[in-house]
C-alpha cells in the first residue's frame, strides 16, 4: 500500500514536467505580451522592462530558471499584479477555491446520490425519468445560465440572499449551488448506475423473486452499489470544481484561483498561468490518488499496488 | 456499509472543518463608503499606474504640488503652498508646505519631488506616462536615454521647500498636470528598500509610505482596497470619510448587481452596455460629455487602403447616426473629427460627413464600381459586447451602402493589441482619452512611425505641423514660406505668426499670441487627419456615466467654472476626497 | 485501473447484440422520446434558416418582447435581441454551429481515442504499458485550462481550431475503452481464426476488432457530444468561441445572460437559448444512459 503511494507520487513531478513544458510553449507562442500596455511602449524601454523580469531569455532559459525557482518553493512574481509574488496570490486564493469547491461537492453528493439511487431503484418509471431529469438539468445548462436565474431569483425577486462577494456562510451560498448542479447531475447518472447494476445481481433478484421485503442486508448493497462509481468520481469532480469555478466567481465576485487562471491566461502574466497550472494538476493528482487508495478501502475485490 | 458510512463522515466532517475554518474570523465591519472600481489595479505606484481604476486610488493616496478641487477640478495648494509664473510662463517656482509629512512622520520636501520626478522619467522606471513631464527642458531626451545627466532636465530644488520647474515653452496645462498622479511624488527612502526585494514590493499595506489624504489599509486581490483617513494629513479636516472601499470587478454585470443591491455606493459605469436604456431613466444616473474618442483605425498600408479616395468612401458611407441612437443611446455624439469638443481656445475643422452616394462615387473611381473587385474586410475588435455590436451595425452599413463584404472579428485584449501594433488587420477599432486638456494629446500620434500611430499612416507636411507645434512655439523663428501654401488657412496662419513674432521676447502678450498660432496649427493637423488623408475614422464621442447613491455627495458630473458657471466633468474625475455620505 | 472482465457467457453474435439492444432501448421511453425530439430538432435547424424570411443578421428594432412587433411589421416569435435581430431565426442558427461543434469535436476525439486505444490493446506488453503510461499522465492534465490556453495561443479562430482544441483531451477515455473492448476480444475465436488464415495485423484490428468495440464508443460518444457543447458556451462567455457571422446556443445564452437585469428583464434573450441549449443537452444525456442501459444491461462500465 504504501509503496503503492509512493510509487503514484513519484509521477508527479514528471507529469508537472510535461505540464508546464506545454503550457510555457502555449504562453510563448500566443500573441502578445505580459506587458503590453494600452499606450505603446518605445522598444528600448520594453527590453529593460524584459530584462528586469528575465522574459527577455528564450523560452527554454526561461522555463530553466523557472524550474529552478519552483526547487526553492519559488513560484516567481507575477507579472501583473505588480508588488505580488504568485506565492502569495495563490496562498490567499486557494482556501476560497477550496472552501467554495468542497461545500459545492457536498452539496452535489446530498443531491446525486438520493436521486440516483431513487432513480435506480425504480428503473424506468416516472421516479426514475423525473428525478434524473432534474438532476440532469445541472449538465445541461452552463453555470452562467443558471447562475443569473439565481441571482434575479434569489437576489432581486425574493430577496433572500446577498448578491455575491466572500466573508459571510450566506454569501457562499449561492456560488456553492450553482457550482455543484453539474456534479450532482454526474453524480445522480453513476449512482442510478452502480444501483442497477446490484439490483441485476443474481442474489437480488433470487431475493426479489422469493417475494423477501427488501432487508436491511439488501438496502446494504445498494447503498455500497450506488457510493462505490461515486467514489471513483469524486477525484476529477473535486478537480473540476476547483478548475470549472471560474465562471461561479466572476458572476458571484469570489476572489479565487478561477479568476485568477483566466485573467492571468489573457494578461499572458506567465509565472501566474505556471503556478495555477501546478496547483490544479497536483490536485488533480493527489485526488486520484486518495481516491483511489479510498476505493481500496472501501472495495475489498481492489486490491492496490498489484 | 459501516466503512462506507464511516468514510461519508470523515469525508463530512473535514469539509465543514474547512469551511469553518475559512470564516472563523468574523466579517470585516463595513466601510463609510464603497465604490465599484471596475478591474483589479495593476499597481499602486503613481508613476507606474495607468487609467482610471488605479487613478482613483492613486489620488487617494498620493498629493502632487497641487490637487484638484473635487468641485471645479482646478489645480489648489497641494504639496506646494504657492507659487510663482515666469511672464512667459516658462518658470515656475513652487514653494512647499512645511506642515506637509509622509505617513512615516518624514517631511515632504523639494528632493522628494526631484528623485521621484526623475524616477518618473527615468528609462528604466518605464512609466507609461513619462510623458506627462516631458515639457520639462531636455525631459524627453532624458527619457529616451539620450540624456544620462539629470542635472540638464529643467528640474531643480534650490532648497528643501522650494523646487524650480523650467519649461521648454509655456504650457497652458501645466498647473493642472501637477496635480495628476504621475506627477506625485514617492518616498525615496522606501521605494529604495523594497524594489531591491521586488517590483512593486514598496506598494504593499505594511510598507507603502503615502503623503495624500488617505492611507491604504488593506488590499486583498480580486476582492477590494480599503482606505483610511489619514489624520496627519495636513489638510486632514477637510476629508469626510473615515472608511473607503473600492471593490475590484471584471464582470460588469456583477458590478451593476452590486450597485441595484445597495453593496456599493457609486457605479461609475461599470454596467453591460446593452442596458444602457434602461438605466438613463434612472434618477441617480448622470452623464455628460466627455474627452474621449471612439475610432476605426485604417491599416493605410494595404494596397486596397493606400488609395486615399478608398478611405474617404469607408468614412462617409458610415452613418454614426444610427450608432449613437440605436447602438448606444446615452445622448453619445457623432464624431467626424478626433479632438473632442472643450479644448478652451481650440475649434476643430468640420470633418466628412455622412454621404453613401458620394461614398460610391469616391469607391468607384478608386476602381471599385459597386465595390466589386474588393477583398473582403476584416474588422478587428477586442471583446466586449459594445464594440460587437458596433461592429456588426458598421458592418451592415458598409455591405449595405458599398457592397463591400466586412467581417466583424473578436479577439481577446492581447492579441487584439498585438496585431493591431504589427498592422495585421484591415480596420480595427479603436479609443482614445485625452489625458488634458489639450489638442496635443490626440494629435500627436499620427505623426510619421509615432507608437501610438499603428496605423502605418505618414504624411511628411503632417510632421512638419506637429514639430511647429511642438518646438518652436514661441516662433523665434518663421516657418517656412511654403508651409502657408499648403494649408487651408495659411494665410490666417501667417498673420498670427506675424502678430506673435512682433511682440517683444519674453513677454506674456508673446506667449499667449503664440498659443492661438498653436491652435491653428493643431486644427490643420485635424484637418489632416478627418477630412484630406483620412487614415483613422472618428466615430462618436463617449459620454462619462455615472450611477451615483442619492446619499452619496461628491460625484460631480457638472463642475463650477472659473467664473461660476457649469462645465461638463470631461475627463470624469472624481477625487475621492470630495466624497462623502449624508446619514440614510 | 481493473481489467474490464468480460463475462464469458456472452454470445459474440453481432447481430442480435443489436438486435437485443435495441429492444431494451425502445423499452425506455425516455431515451426514445429524447431520440424523436434530437431527429426533430436536427431536422429544425437545417430546414428552419432556409425558410425564416429575415436573415438572422439583420438588424432592426431592438429589444422587441416575443410577439408581433409593431415597429418592425412583423412577427418576433421569440422576440428580438440588443441589435434587433431575431432570436428564433439566431437559435436555429445557433443550434446549427454548436451540434455541428458538438458532433465534430467528439468524432475528433473518437477517431484519435478508437486508434490509440486501439493499438495500445492490439500491440499489447511494452507499447502498451507506455501508451497507457501516455494516458495516465494527460489524465492529470486539468484540460480546460489548457484548451482556454490553446484558444489564446492559436489567436486566429474560427470554426476548425474550436473543434480541434475540444477533441484534444476528449479522446482519453475513448482510448481506454477501446483498449479494454480490444483485449477482451484480442484471443477470441474468431480473431484466431482470422490470423491462422494469414490475415495481416491492420486487417485484423480493423475489419474484425474495431467493429466490436464500437457498441461502447457509441454509447459514450453519445454523452460527450453534450459535454463538448458546454464547454463551446463556456468558451464563448470568455469571448473565446465561436466568431460571427456564426453564432451558437453557447454564445446567445451568455450575451442573454447578460441582459438579465433586476431593473428590467429582457428574459427571452436568455430564455429561448437555453430552453435550445438544456433541453438538447438533457434529450443527449437521456439518450446516452439509455443507450447504456441497452448495451450493458448489467450496468457494468467498461
Amino acid at each position: 500500500m504504501l509503496r503503492y503511494i509512493l510509487v503514484r507520487l513519484l509521477w508527479l513531478p514528471l507529469i508537472l514536467l510535461v505540464i508546464l513544458g506545454i503550457t510555457t510553449w502555449l504562453m510563448r507562442i500566443a500573441p502578445g505580451s505580459p506587458f503590453a500596455a494600452e499606450k505603446s511602449i518605445d522598444p528600448q524601454i520594453m527590453q529593460q522592462i524584459e530584462r528586469k523580469w528575465g522574459t527577455n531569455k528564450t523560452g527554454w532559459q526561461w522555463f530553466g530558471s523557472y524550474l529552478a525557482g519552483i526547487a526553492r518553493g519559488d513560484l516567481g512574481p507575477s507579472f501583473k499584479v505588480q508588488g505580488r509574488t504568485v506565492n502569495d496570490l495563490l496562498g490567499s486564493a486557494l482556501p476560497v477555491s477550496l472552501t467554495l469547491g468542497l461545500l459545492a461537492l457536498f452539496l452535489a453528493l446530498l443531491v446525486g446520490v438520493p436521486a440516483g439511487f431513487l432513480a435506480g431503484l425504480r428503473q424506468n418509471s416516472i421516479w426514475d425519468y423525473g428525478s434524473m431529469a432534474i438532476a440532469l438539468v445541472g449538465i445541461s445548462l452552463p453555470a452562467f445560465v443558471i447562475g443569473a436565474f439565481l441571482i434575479v431569483w434569489l437576489v432581486f425577486h425574493w430577496d433572500v440572499l446577498p448578491v455575491g462577494g466572500w466573508g459571510t456562510i450566506d454569501k457562499l451560498l449561492m456560488p456553492a449551488v450553482t457550482l455543484s448542479a453539474p456534479f450532482a447531475a454526474v453524480i445522480a447518472r453513476l449512482a442510478r448506475a452502480g444501483v442497477l447494476e446490484v439490483v441485476h445481481e443474481d442474489y437480488i433478484r433470487t431475493a426479489k423473486a422469493k417475494g423477501l421485503p427488501k432487508g436491511e442486508i439488501v438496502l446494504k448493497h445498494l447503498v455500497r452499489g450506488a457510493i462505490l462509481p461515486v467514489v471513483s468520481y469524486l477525484a476529477p469532480a473535486a478537480a473540476a470544481i476547483l478548475t470549472g469555478s471560474f465562471v461561479v466567481e466572476k458572476l458571484f465576485r469570489i476572489p479565487g484561483m478561477g479568476m485568477h487562471f483566466v485573467n492571468s491566461a489573457l494578461n499572458r502574466d506567465y509565472s501566474l498561468v505556471l503556478g495555477v497550472v501546478i496547483v490544479y494538476a497536483t490536485l488533480l493528482v493527489l485526488f486520484n490518488l486518495v481516491v483511489d487508495v479510498a476505493y481500496g478501502f472501501l472495495d475489498p475485490r481492489v486490491r492496490l499496488g498489484k | 456499509m459501516r466503512k462506507t458510512l464511516l468514510f461519508c463522515a470523515i469525508v463530512l466532517t473535514a469539509g465543514f472543518g474547512v469551511v469553518a475554518f475559512a470564516f472563523r474570523k468574523s466579517a470585516i465591519p463595513p466601510a463609510d463608503f464603497t465604490f465599484t472600481n471596475g478591474t483589479e489595479p495593476k499597481s499602486l505606484d503613481p508613476h507606474i499606474m495607468t487609467g482610471q481604476p488605479e487613478g482613483r486610488i492613486g489620488l487617494a493616496l498620493f498629493e502632487g504640488l497641487t490637487y484638484w478641487d473635487p468641485e471645479t477640478l482646478e489645480p489648489k495648494p497641494g504639496m506646494a503652498e504657492r507659487w510663482e509664473e515666469s511672464p512667459d510662463g516658462r518658470v515656475w517656482t513652487f514653494h512647499l508646505r512645511r506642515n506637509a509629512r509622509w505617513s512615516n512622520g518624514d517631511p515632504v520636501t523639494a528632493r522628494d519631488f526631484v528623485w521621484s520626478w526623475q524616477r518618473a522619467l527615468a528609462p528604466e522606471t518605464a512609466s507609461e506616462y513619462s510623458y506627462m513631464l516631458w515639457d520639462l527642458v531636455n525631459a524627453q531626451q532624458f527619457t529616451e536615454g539620450k540624456i544620462r545627466d539629470f542635472a540638464q532636465v529643467g528640474l531643480a530644488a534650490p532648497d528643501d521647500h522650494t523646487l524650480r520647474v523650467t519649461l521648454r515653452t509655456r504650457v497652458p496645462y501645466f498647473l493642472d498636470l501637477t496635480a495628476f498622479y504621475t506627477l506625485c511624488p514617492v518616498h525615496p527612502a522606501t521605494v529604495e528598500k523594497w524594489e531591491k526585494i521586488g517590483t512593486g514590493q514598496w506598494t504593499l499595506p505594511g510598507n507603502i509610505v503615502t503623503n495624500g489624504p488617505f492611507l491604504l489599509d488593506f488590499w486583498v486581490v480580486n476582492d477590494r482596497i480599503r482606505l483610511r483617513r489619514n489624520p496627519d494629513y495636513w489638510n486632514a479636516e477637510s476629508i469626510r470619510l473615515e472608511v473607503i472601499d473600492a471593490l475590484s470587478m471584471d464582470d460588469v454585470t456583477a458590478s451593476l448587481n452590486f450597485y441595484l443591491r445597495g453593496e456599493s455606493d457609486w457605479n461609475p459605469g461599470y454596467w453591460p452596455a446593452s442596458l444602457n436604456t434602461l438605466i438613463m431613466d434612472r434618477p441617480d444616473f448622470t452623464r455628460t460629455e466627455s474627452f474621449f474618442t471612439y475610432y476605426y483605425r485604417i491599416n493605410n498600408t494595404l494596397p486596397q487602403f493606400k488609395d486615399v479616395r478608398v478611405r474617404k468612401a469607408f468614412s462617409i458611407a458610415i452613418d454614426r447616426k444610427e450608432i449613437v441612437e440605436n447602438v448606444l443611446g446615452l445622448g453619445e455624439k457623432e464624431a467626424f473629427t478626433y479632438v473632442p469638443p472643450g479644448v478652451p481656445g481650440y475649434e476643430s475643422p468640420k470633418g466628412l460627413e455622412y454621404d453613401p452616394a458620394q461614398a460610391r462615387r469616391l469607391l468607384a473611381e478608386a476602381g471599385y464600381p459597386g465595390g466589386r473587385g474588393f477583398p473582403s474586410v476584416k474588422l478587428l475588435f477586442n471583446t466586449h459586447e459594445a464594440h460587437e455590436q458596433i461592429a456588426t451595425v458598421i458592418a451592415r452599413q458598409l455591405r449595405e451602402n458599398l457592397q463591400i463584404e466586412v467581417q466583424p472579428y473578436r479577439e481577446e485584449w492581447q492579441a487584439y493589441q498585438s496585431h493591431t501594433r504589427t498592422l495585421e488587420y484591415d480596420l480595427a477599432r479603436a479609443g482614445w482619452i485625452g489625458d488634458y486638456l489639450d489638442p496635443n494629446t490626440f494629435l500627436d500620434m499620427w505623426i510619421t512611425d509615432g507608437g501610438n500611430n499603428q496605423t502605418g499612416y505618414s504624411n511628411p507636411l503632417y510632421d512638419r505641423l506637429y514639430r511647429i507645434a511642438k518646438d518652436t512655439p514661441l516662433f523665434v523663428a518663421a516657418p517656412e514660406e511654403d508651409l502657408y501654401r499648403l494649408l487651408v488657412e495659411g494665410e490666417n496662419l501667417r498673420s498670427l505668426v506675424d502678430e506673435a513674432r512682433s511682440l517683444p521676447d519674453g513677454s506674456r502678450e508673446r506667449a499667449l499670441a503664440a498659443g492661438r498660432v498653436r491652435m491653428l496649427v493643431f486644427k490643420e493637423m485635424e484637418r489632416l487627419v478627418c477630412e484630406i488623408d483620412v487614415p483613422i475614422i472618428p466615430l462618436y464621442f463617449y459620454v462619462t456615466k455615472n450611477l451615483v447613491k442619492p446619499w452619496v455627495e461628491g460625484c460631480h458630473p457638472y463642475i463650477r467654472g472659473p467664473n461660476g458657471e457649469k462645465l461638463p466633468n470631461v475627463r470624469d474625475i472624481h477625487p475621492l476626497r470630495g466624497f462623502h455620505v449624508r446619514p440614510h | 485501473m481493473t481489467a474490464p472482465g468480460a463475462p464469458p457467457e456472452e454470445p459474440v453474435k453481432g447481430k442480435s447484440l443489436w438486435q437485443d439492444a435495441l429492444r431494451r432501448l425502445r423499452r425506455n421511453r425516455a431515451a426514445v422520446a429524447s431520440a424523436v425530439f434530437l431527429a426533430l430538432l436536427v431536422v429544425a435547424c437545417i430546414v428552419v434558416p432556409m425558410f425564416v424570411d429575415y436573415q438572422f443578421q439583420q438588424t432592426g428594432a431592438k429589444f422587441q418582447p416575443p410577439g408581433y412587433s409593431e415597429r418592425t411589421g412583423k412577427l418576433h416569435l421569440f422576440g428580438t435581441d440588443e441589435l434587433g435581430r431575431d432570436v428564433l431565426a439566431r437559435c436555429f442558427y445557433g443550434g446549427r454551429i454548436s451540434l455541428l461543434i458538438g458532433i465534430v469535436a467528439t468524432l475528433v476525439a473518437i477517431v484519435i481515442g478508437t486508434l490509440y486505444g486501439a493499438i495500445s490493446g492490439y500491440a499489447g506488453r511494452r507499447v502498451d504499458d507506455v501508451m497507457m503510461r501516455i494516458v495516465d499522465i494527460l489524465y492529470g492534465v486539468p484540460y480546460m485550462l489548457i484548451v482556454l490556453l490553446i484558444m489564446v495561443a492559436i489567436g486566429k479562430r474560427g470554426l476548425v481550431p474550436l473543434f480541434g482544441a475540444l477533441g484534444l483531451f476528449q479522446w482519453l477515455t475513448t482510448a481506454r475503452i477501446v483498449r479494454g473492448q480490444v483485449l477482451t476480444f484480442k484471443n477470441r475465436e474468431f480473431v484466431q481464426a482470422a490470423r491462422t488464415i494469414g490475415a495481416p495485423r491492420m486487417r485484423i484490428l480493423f475489419r474484425h476488432l474495431l467493429p466490436n468495440t464500437m457498441g461502447p464508443v457509441i454509447v459514450y460518444s453519445t454523452l460527450m457530444v453534450p459535454s463538448v457543447i458546454l464547454q463551446e458556451a463556456f468558451l464563448s462567455y470568455l469571448g473565446l468561441g465561436v466568431q460571427q457571422p456564426h453564432t451558437s446556443w453557447g454564445l446567445l445564452a451568455s450575451d442573454g445572460a447578460r441582459a438579465i437585469n433586476p431593473i428590467e428583464t429582457y428574459w427571452w434573450i436568455l430564455v429561448f437559448p437555453a430552453i435550445f441549449l438544456g433541453s438538447t443537452l438533457l434529450a443527449l444525456n437521456f439518450l446516452g444512459d439509455g443507450l447504456r442501459d441497452a448495451f450493458d444491461p448489467k450496468g457494468r462500465r467498461a
